[in-house]
């Protein structure tokens, strides 16, 4: 089975974000694959590469950027969600006359009709926080 | 998934709370440029934002972003009935275009959509 999966919590201090993980690492695990995981509202803030979860939290960030590469999964964040939350590429950054880039390697900036592509191309559309 | 799908947006809070009204309504929006089939249900302080004439000082109503939704067929916007009555506003002071829905009729929304998405 294929599987979009949408993540709308903020990936420090909030619970469903680590299921959000839990679950893509079970869907890989169970033979099935994910056509793209899509970061939404204050889930954007997961394509920040500067963020410094708590000590002995889980760094949802870089674990999802492990997994992406591992098994080729576009890692999608929204991009009116990212730049209110200070993540921003190369692009954005010349564009809102910014100091620089903030965005994880591994992540791209999309807009929603992303989401919708990839719940139109998947089978299941599993949603997490919000 | 290649007929068109029937997404139910859940809206639960108010514009005045944060972004996710707003985001609600963009997904909504979203899947309806698609040619999606879409509905949206205000639930929660989410009925908040189904009351006309809101000040916009510091945050953005989304009352205008509503009227938007027809243009993409989402009509009429869907309210909770119990939401309201917790909040006592009267069905008659909401914005034009709402359907005010009891449990049952909620319950039988989730049954008829392919795809329910809540913020």
């Amino acid at each position: 089975m294929i599987f979009a999966i949408l993540v709308q919590g903020s990936p420090t201090g909030v619970a469903s974000s680590l299921a959000a993980y839990r679950f893509a690492e079970a869907v890989l695990a169970g033979g099935h694959s994910i056509a793209r995981v899509f970061f939404y509202g204050a889930g954007a803030a997961h394509a920040s590469a500067f963020l410094v979860p708590p000590a002995g939290a889980a760094d949802l960030p870089h674990l999802w950027q492990a997994l992406a590469a591992e098994h080729s999964i576009e890692l999608m964040a929204c991009i009116g969600s990212a730049l209110r939350h200070g993540v921003v590429d190369g692009r954005e950054a010349a564009r809102h006359n910014l100091p620089g880039a903030s965005m994880r390697e591994g992540f791209e900036l999309a807009g929603l009709g992303q989401l919708v592509d990839a719940t139109l191309r998947g089978e299941r559309l599993i949603s997490f926080g919000g | 998934m290649n007929q068109t799908t029937r997404v139910l947006v859940i809206c639960r809070a108010s514009a005045a709370g944060g972004p996710r009204a707003r985001e609600a309504v963009d997904l909504a929006l979203a899947f309806g440029a698609f040619d999606q089939q879409v509905s949206l249900l205000f639930a929660g302080d989410g009925v908040l934002n189904l009351m006309p004439g809101q000040s916009e000082d510091g945050v953005r109503s989304i009352e205008r972003l509503l009227g938007a939704l027809p243009d993409y067929g989402i009509t009429p916007l869907l309210a909770d009935a119990d939401a309201l009555a917790a909040r006592g506003i009267a069905s008659t002071t909401l914005v034009p275009g709402c359907r005010i829905l009891d449990e049952r009729a909620i319950a039988e929304l989730h049954d008829t959509h392919d795809i329910v998405l809540m913020t």
